[in-house]
């Protein structure tokens, strides 16, 4: 009991940042990941997500590609890994376009833009979005 | 007219003429006489006659004169001279006046027949030769209209168009391919790999020229920002495999128009995704337990619910848009009473609006019947007020006007709500794009509504106009043209 309750304390040290503009998306996962011991931060579009990032260094951020512009995630995870206090972020990005459908962006990491940590399709289930952070911040 | 031939014989001694004609009747041909040079005119210009006997030495008008006559003015004729001295002197004056031949004094039956078939014959063949010669005139006439005709037509053609021979020269082009693949003047007749400077084209016809057999190939090019589709078949003559020709058709417009729709489908996809994923969410913190409070649940419950109702929406709307894009569904035009629909229509938002506390106030002019679908006039009307309330503050209040204005009617829906940011004016009417700010996040729908109006507004050759003033509100105006759409009662 006494190693569980550590095992909690420990990962609640763990920040996340969630910068989505899906009110209802945040909100659910931010309620899921608290009951998992982390903490969450939300912002809702990419500006305000780069500044929540400077203010709480987070220990992961979890992006979503599409907000108000079609490619804002990008731009977001471009500007994170410039600034040399937030490069080692990792960085997890959603979207809800498939790789298979054509779109004018690449999705595959390429070195003209940045490397992500992984990229997840949309929609995610609890379950499945948790493994991924723990793969990466266990 | 006699077939085997006709003959005048020309002699002032009738004993010659009437000998003659006996011997040349019996042949089958058709014989006349003239006892003088005159004489023999005057039967030429009435008469048709394939050959002519001329005894040189003739009363009247002489026998060469005669010839010389014949020459310039029936050179179809064929001239025979008939010398009562058989001198060299005689044939060649003959001959210069254009005599084909001569039959000296006297002479056997035998001998005139044998003449005379060989100056028939001859006339046959001159006859022969200028059919044929001018036969071929024309042939060869036809064929360079025809070559003309086929170079205009390939020249016209909007498709690119080459021609390779069998050793991969480029022997034929239009216009079209000149520009597409930017083909220099002196092309023709050079290899392909010097002539046209496309390495992906040239290897499609090589390809297709080492098979050796007749076959098309197809394959899409991008060419300097524009797409085609080249097709390159085997041009066959005799079983043999003499050559290729290419086409390039330009399909920029046909790709463009797959890739509005790919993307469209994506953004629908997205559009889809998204509710599903947070309802999924949301019944799964409730299911695993995770989420107790009761209160939080009921609360989870409305937000998955309110998603529900926006995914509904949405297919509605896309079955709205679907509709207005296929031609099959004709628009019933019928008299409409706006005024009554605009009233019926604010008492089922009264729900919605009393909720946040908006007032909704009609003003509407007394206007004649409008011929419109009124599944269209509903969804124009529906969308321009739902967003005035959506968009609204609480306590606000929504207008609504009907009037003449100029040569229009104008359907005009006022809000008193969060307004328009100016950067967003002009892309609310884009199919899902939606204002996305601190103020607009909570705010359910699909980004669909505006272009719907739109859409319909412009199939009744109306406009839509948008004020807006951030923090204060909007105002949307439809004008229809009256014109076009009212009914006189």
């Amino acid at each position: 009991m006494k190693n569980k309750m550590e095992q909690k304390q420990t990962k609640k040290r763990r920040k996340i940042l969630l910068i989505d503009d899906d009110v209802d998306f945040a909100y659910l996962n931010k309620v899921f990941l608290e009951s998992k011991g982390y903490q969450v931060i939300i912002s809702y579009d990419g500006e305000e997500g780069i500044k929540r990032a400077r203010q709480t260094k987070p220990d992961l951020v979890i992006l979503d590609v599409m907000m108000s512009r079609m490619t804002e995630g990008f731009d977001v995870a471009r500007e994170l890994k410039a600034d040399e206090e937030l490069n080692n972020i990792p960085i997890i990005m959603l979207t809800a376009i498939r790789k298979k459908e054509k779109l004018p962006w690449t999705f595959e990491p390429d070195d003209t833009w940045l490397p992500v940590n992984r990229f997840l399709e949309k929609p995610i289930s609890l379950e499945k979005l948790l493994e991924e952070i723990e793969k990466i911040i266990k | 007219m006699n077939k085997k031939g006709s003959v005048l014989v020309v002699d002032d001694e009738v004993s010659i003429c009437e000998g003659c004609k006996k011997i040349l009747l019996k042949e089958g041909l058709y014989v006349d006489t003239a006892k003088d040079g005159l004489e023999a005119k005057e039967k030429i210009r009435r008469e048709k006659f394939d050959l002519v006997l001329v005894d040189l030495k003739l009363p009247q008008l002489s026998g060469e004169d005669l010839l010389h006559w014949l020459h310039s003015s029936n050179p179809d004729i064929v001239p025979v001279v008939i010398t009562g001295y058989p001198s060299f002197d005689g044939a060649v004056t003959a001959v210069k006046e254009g005599a084909y031949d001569y039959i000296p004094k006297p002479f056997t039956s035998g001998e005139l027949r044998r003449v005379v078939r060989r100056g028939l014959e001859r006339k046959w063949l001159i006859q022969e030769m200028r059919r044929l010669r001018e036969e071929q005139e024309k042939n060869l006439k036809l064929l360079s209209q025809e070559r003309t005709k086929l170079k205009s037509v390939i020249n016209s053609m909007t498709d690119g168009v080459l021609v390779v021979n069998r050793l991969g020269e480029l022997v034929l082009y239009n216009c079209a391919a000149r520009q597409i693949l930017n083909l220099e003047e002196r092309c023709l007749n050079r290899p392909l790999k010097e002539a046209v400077g496309n390495d992906l084209l040239i290897g499609m016809i090589n390809s297709l020229l080492a098979k050796q057999k007749k076959m098309t190939l197809s394959q899409e090019m991008d060419i300097d920002d524009k797409n085609y589709l080249v097709n390159v078949a085997a041009v066959v003559d005799d079983g043999k495999l003499i050559g290729a020709v290419a086409s390039l058709k330009d399909i920029t417009r046909l790709r463009r128009f797959s890739e509005t729709k790919l993307a469209f489908l994506s953004m629908v996809s997205h559009e889809i995704r998204s509710p599903l994923g947070v309802i999924e969410g949301y019944l799964d913190l409730i299911l695993k337990g995770i989420v107790k409070d009761e209160q939080q649940i009921k609360d989870m419950m409305k937000k998955a619910k309110e998603r529900a109702q926006t995914l509904r929406q949405l297919v509605d709307d896309l079955l709205s848009l679907a509709r207005m894009e296929s031609e099959r569904v004709k628009k019933e035009l019928v008299p409409l009473d706006l005024r009554k629909i605009i009233s019926e229509m604010v008492d089922l938002y009264q729900d919605k609006a009393e909720e946040k506390n908006i007032k909704i106030n009609i003003n509407l002019e007394k206007i004649p019947a409008i011929l419109m679908d009124r599944n269209d006039f509903i969804l124009v009307f529906t969308n321009l007020l739902d967003n005035a309330i959506k968009y609204n503050v609480k306590g606000g209040s929504v207008n609504i006007y009907i009037k003449k204005e100029g040569p229009d009617l104008c359907l005009r829906v006022e809000d008193t709500g969060i307004g328009i940011p100016p950067e967003s004016r002009e892309r609310i009417f884009d199919e899902f794009y939606r204002v996305k700010n601190e103020k607009t996040r909570r705010i359910p729908g699909t980004g669909l509504g505006l272009s719907i109006v739109q859409r319909i507004v412009k199939a009744y050759q109306g406009r839509i106009k948008v004020d807006s003033s951030e923090g204060r509100g909007s105002v949307f105006s439809v004008y229809l043209p009256l014109e076009n759409f009212a009914v006189e009662v």
